[in-house]
């Protein structure tokens, strides 16, 4: 088995839509090393409805070499019920349940819990119901789990929201789960499909943290406070690293939000430009998107009439889309630094050999 | 014997039927039943994406309207699962195919707004809809049942329900 410390975020390109696989450091088991991985979305558009599986099929067949060691599928989580979010997933269920050992089924199921009721979903709920080893689990957000020194937090949906799913007509994209995922001083936002509504919830939720310290004579001496010492203006949503939220539309990201947010390294789940059909070509990622990007990270205003390509963002990998770049691999180190992602670029040759190779060559 | 009549080659009934054209056409315009699901609405961009799924074999509509009436909510056996396709459509046409006049009342009237979630059982082509009937209830019942056999099944952190 080919070892593994680091964390990994694999942006799989699926297309239009999200297909996000976590690679958690390895863990070991009855004295033997594991592969230890989640998965959040299975989406696309056909004719790629199959590439998730067959991406996961090729990085197990990577990992694996060949051994018998085993693998932990921690979770998969659908961030929303969505088309382009879960039309591969049972493909995967189907595949990981084929192999006869219970085991490898994922082990639990995230899920937002708004009731969608397209035959799609309903038939992965199906699934789950026929699979009652796979835990089933509504995620709302601050929920936790660790995996080791790995720890993902849901952001969203928050309770509010949820509770008006049904009767105040919540739109399934603010139903998105959102999850931060940290290591040390590395930290990790996969933002689904969230939209204004959900952003608001999750500033509201996750507030600024400033640890401010005042010196041991402030009351009896200092009563203005003159000498107060801000140690730290860093905010609970600060993250080095952004899956951008809804592939890059405007009513995903916000220059508020952003600017909490602060990540060095985003990733855009988008197709060609030109694949778009009718009106939303050119609006994946969005224009208004762009420029909010450009501007938190340049700290540059631009000119009204400004509107940075991709091309222009993607200086030094800072700005990565699937379409250009392909399946996109950011690795986390030990030490929380988040490098510059390896771009598997699958495009034309959908061969996962070649793949593989590219894993090997690139990571 | 009687006199062979000769056949008028130029009468229109007894030809048509046997032009390949016609024959092809009839196969076009053939009705089938349908269940429309609105995946994705995008007003914004007058777009809306559908999940649609034909019936399984031998269901009909009067059938359906039975089904439905008598257990109030659907199956997933009723529809051909393995032939479900996406379709993007611009949200005006599928408004008129549906029948849904937005200029009435000013356009503001609640009842005519299509909305995410939605769900049509379709009797009809691609581009005609014969009968369209409003389904949300009964896919909401089937959505609600499984939901809750999934969580009470698979063990979810809590079994509290969402208001309706």
């Amino acid at each position: 088995m080919k070892r593994n410390n680091e964390l990994r975020l694999h942006i799989v390109n699926v297309g239009h839509g999200d297909s996000i696989l976590v690679e958690f450091p390895d863990c070991t088991a009855n004295g033997l090393a594991k592969v230890r991985f989640g998965l959040v979305d299975a989406g696309g558009e056909a004719p790629a409805t199959k590439k998730t599986l067959n991406y996961l099929k090729a990085f197990l067949d990577y990992r694996l070499e060949g051994d018998d060691n085993g693998y932990i599928f921690e979770f998969i989580c659908l961030t929303h019920p969505h088309h382009d979010h879960y039309v591969g997933m049972l493909d995967v269920l189907e595949f990981f349940s084929g192999t006869g050992n219970e085991d490898d089924l994922p082990r639990q199921f995230w899920d937002c819990g708004f009731r969608y009721n397209t035959l799609g979903y309903l038939n992965i709920l199906n699934f789950l119901y026929s699979h009652p080893r796979i835990q089933f689990m509504r995620i709302t957000a601050g929920t936790e789990f660790h995996y080791d020194d790995v720890e993902v937090v849901a952001l969203a949906p928050s309770m509010d929201l949820r509770n008006r799913y049904d009767t105040y007509g919540v739109e399934l994209n603010n139903a998105s789960i959102v999850l931060r995922i940290t290591r040390s001083k590395g930290v990790a936002v996969l933002a689904g499909d969230a939209h204004f509504d959900s952003w608001g919830k999750i500033c509201e939720e996750f507030p600024r943290k400033k640890h401010m310290i005042y010196p041991p004579d402030a009351k009896t001496k200092d009563p203005g406070h003159q000498r107060l010492v801000f140690t730290s203006l860093e905010d609970q949503l600060n993250c080095q690293f952004l899956k951008v939220a809804h592939h890059g539309s405007k009513n995903g990201t916000t220059y508020e939000y952003l600017d909490k947010l602060r990540p060095n390294r985003f990733a855009i789940t988008c197709k060609e430009d030109r694949l778009y059909k009718n009106s939303w070509q050119g609006k994946f990622p969005h224009p208004i998107t762009r420029r909010i990007i450009s501007e938190v990270t340049k700290h540059t205003m631009l000119g009204p009439d400004v509107i940075p390509t991709l091309a222009d963002l993607n200086q030094g990998h800072k700005v990565c889309d699937s379409a250009t770049h392909g399946s996109l691999v950011y690795t986390i180190t030990k030490g929380g630094r988040v490098n510059a992602p390896a771009c598997l670029n699958d495009k034309v040759n959908e061969g996962f050999n070649a793949l593989k190779t590219k894993l090997d060559a690139e990571l | 014997m009687p006199k062979k009549r000769r056949k008028n080659p130029f009468d229109p009934i007894k030809i048509a039927p046997a032009l390949p054209v016609n024959n092809f056409k009839s196969k076009v315009t053939a009705m089938n039943l349908y269940r429309y699901a609105i995946d994705r609405l995008d007003q914004e961009n007058n777009l809306v994406r559908l999940e649609i799924v034909p019936a399984a074999q031998g269901m009909t509509l009067e059938r359906l309207k039975k089904l439905s009436a008598k257990n109030k909510a659907e199956s997933l056996d009723w529809w051909d699962l393995s032939k479900s396709r996406m379709k993007e459509k611009t949200l005006s046409k599928f408004e008129k195919q549906l029948g849904i006049d937005r200029s009435a009342n000013g356009g503001t009237d609640e009842q005519f707004q299509l909305a995410e979630n939605m769900v049509f059982w379709i009797y009809g082509t691609h581009e005609v809809f014969e009968v369209v009937i409003s389904a949300t209830g009964p896919a909401r019942a089937l959505t609600k049942k499984l939901y809750m056999q999934v969580l009470k099944s698979g063990g979810g952190e809590d079994s509290q329900e969402s208001p309706e």
